[in-house]
């Protein structure tokens, strides 16, 4: 057998262009895997002596599949040498379909497969109140789900509330099917819808696996029949257990951070008093755009996040004793260093985390405790953006 | 910079055609693909992308000697100017080795010129690279319409224009009939061969 990975990287540092020319210009014999968390199967591309025979990006297959694939534009990718037996259905050469693609992408004939854009979420009027629609918001959805973590399926009809927010509960389910909104309850009765989950997407994060009591943040409701599979929360909590205080810490602080930004959303739609007060005497402890690989906990003290818009900063939320902050390697959640900078108040007291470790137990995670982390970092990024839409287009005035 | 491939010992470099929309690019490498047909390892790719095509093949030329053992191989392409065509763009602009910039001649094209060497030049900086830097010649092109009674720009006012502080080597051409188009290719070739000995012999 020769199977082993011989390329591996990220498509926002490495595009498919550049693969491309990698792989050709080393006359590579192979199977170039393609995954990302906006789509449910990989795609994958043949390559015999460095030119592609074939490719599958269901239900694609062929050039089509290839030319889809080059709207990918987050994901990770992986060659393994491996000798080739597939039908060549590709025939056109390597530098054609690399610029044939681009072209595409450019026209806008092949979709970009990435983070969605929140840019044009309207703000629509009803009822004489302006509100966010579920509609307007981007779906959230996560990879293939692995069933031998699902103990039990369950189905809910359109309209039907799943969870209930301030009651407790320790159930995380999978969306197999369909797709929910998520809402926060306002006074008045009024709500928010704040996120929209789709296939492979969770509902409950790792709060659920503590001991302690553990109480919703948000209701949850089904947006047409939906289908959803129970996990196994005693492995997943197994697994929990068996991390490092640091690992843990950072899943926790994770979560806050979620509850945090979606608070900070609903503060704005709500026209709430700006909470967080920004002082000239406040160093930057991480700076936007840094590249520096620290991780810290704070011991002490507060750090601000801060975000930048069109229409100037915006205080995004406030970390406290035990959270963590900084350039996590295995982490994008749209917070710093690349689109955020930390502040910190002069008594704030920092643990330097060792950025290697934290890696090497991610890399040994279950699959579906990371996807559950990397649904969680989706939630986080979406609802910052929301944060962002909402300053810019100016908080709507609630009636 | 070039690629190097130890394995085949080949240091493939790339060399882009750069120049106003019409200004003769793909005519250009029409010509070199057709006359050099035996030298090219590649078939040509033609992009149809809006207002230009987009070309590129591979080229083997020969006589310029080894680099270190190295055979030395060429990726010749044309860069779509329309401004949607970034990611075509940026691709093609990435670690290039070498430009010819090809000016049209015609006197109603002045300001499209212009135009072009400021975007090239914009283009260039968004890959970090630097205009002053990178070898570079410039080709007056359809210089032969002049004798067909269009107005074109004297050679002196087109160097004034363009080549007041780049200051780099230029040519004359017609690429339609091929004039004047080996003589440019065979100017940046040599220029970009000699900067690329300079890199390495600073890395030694």
């Amino acid at each position: 057998m020769n199977d082993k990975t011989a390329l591996s990287g990220n498509l926002n540092f490495i595009g498919l262009a550049d693969v491309f020319q990698i792989l050709g210009g080393n006359s590579s014999t192979g199977i170039l895997r393609i995954t990302n968390q906006y789509t449910p199967n990989p795609g994958e591309i043949y390559f015999v002596n460095g030119n592609p025979v074939n490719a599958t990006n269901e239900p694609q297959h062929g050039i089509d599949a290839v030319y889809s694939l080059f709207g990918w534009t987050e994901g990770r990718f992986e060659f393994h040498e491996k000798t080739i037996q597939v039908k060549q259905e590709i025939k056109h050469s390597r530098m054609e379909i690399v610029l044939d693609a681009l072209r595409m992408v450019d026209d806008g004939v092949i979709e970009k497969v990435g983070p969605p854009s929140l840019d044009k979420t309207p703000i629509i009027q009803k009822d004489g109140a302006k509100y966010i629609s579920g509609e307007s918001l981007p779906i959230i959805k996560g990879p293939f789900t692995d069933y031998s973590y699902v103990v039990n399926e369950e189905g809910f009809r359109d309209g039907e509330n799943i969870v209930k927010a301030g009651k407790y509960g320790k159930w995380i389910w999978v969306i197999l099917e369909g797709m929910v909104d998520v809402t926060r309850e306002m006074a008045g009765g009024e709500s928010m819808t704040v996120a929209r989950l789709g296939q492979g997407s969770y509902i409950g994060t790792f709060g659920a696996l503590l001991f302690e009591k553990y109480s919703r943040s948000s209701s949850v409701t089904a947006i047409g029949d939906v289908w959803l599979g129970l996990l196994d929360t005693e492995r997943l909590a197994r697994e929990y257990t068996s991390l490092s205080p640091e690992f843990k810490g950072l899943l926790l602080s994770l979560d806050n951070r979620l509850k945090k930004i979606t608070d900070k959303a609903v503060g704005l739609y709500t026209k709430e008093k700006e909470s967080i007060l920004l002082t000239k005497d406040m160093g930057e402890i991480i700076e936007k755009g840094s590249s520096k690989q620290e991780v810290f906990t704070i011991t002490e003290g507060t750090a601000y996040l801060v975000g930048q818009s069109a229409k100037g900063i915006i205080p995004l939320l406030t970390l406290d004793k035990d959270d963590v902050f900084g350039n996590v390697p295995f982490l994008d959640i749209g917070h710093e260093p690349r689109s955020a900078a930390v502040l910190s108040s002069k008594d704030l007291k920092v643990n330097a985390l060792d950025t290697g470790s934290l890696q090497k137990e991610y890399d040994q995670l279950s699959g579906t405790l990371k996807n559950l982390i990397n649904n969680v970092t989706t939630c986080i990024s979406i609802s910052t953006r929301l944060v962002h839409h909402l300053k810019d287009s100016g908080s709507p005035a609630k009636q | 910079m070039a690629v190097f491939n130890v394995r085949e010992r080949v240091i493939e470099c790339k060399l882009v055609f750069y120049g106003p929309g019409r200004c003769g690019k793909t005519t250009n490498l029409e010509y070199i693909y057709k006359a050099g047909k035996k030298y090219t390892t590649s078939d040509m790719v033609s992009i149809d992308t809006k207002g230009d095509r987009t070309l590129f093949f591979d080229f083997l030329p020969i006589g310029l000697g080894k680099i270190k053992g190295c055979e030395v191989t060429v990726q010749l392409y044309t860069v779509p100017g329309q401004q949607k065509y970034s990611s075509t763009r940026k691709m093609v602009l990435k670690n290039v080795d070498g430009v010819v910039f090809v000016a049209d001649s015609l006197e109603v094209r002045r300001k499209a010129n212009v135009i072009s060497l400021k975007d090239l030049q914009q283009n260039l900086a968004e890959q970090n690279m630097n205009i002053f830097k990178i070898p570079l010649i410039f080709q007056y092109n359809k210089r032969d319409l002049g004798a067909e009674g269009l107005p074109i720009l004297p050679i002196e006012v087109m160097e004034k224009d363009l080549n007041g502080k780049l200051k780099v080597p230029y040519c004359e051409a017609s690429a339609l009939k091929g004039d004047g188009v080996g003589a440019t290719l065979k100017k940046c070739l040599a220029l970009t061969l000699s900067h690329l000995q300079k890199e390495l012999q600073w890395s030694r």
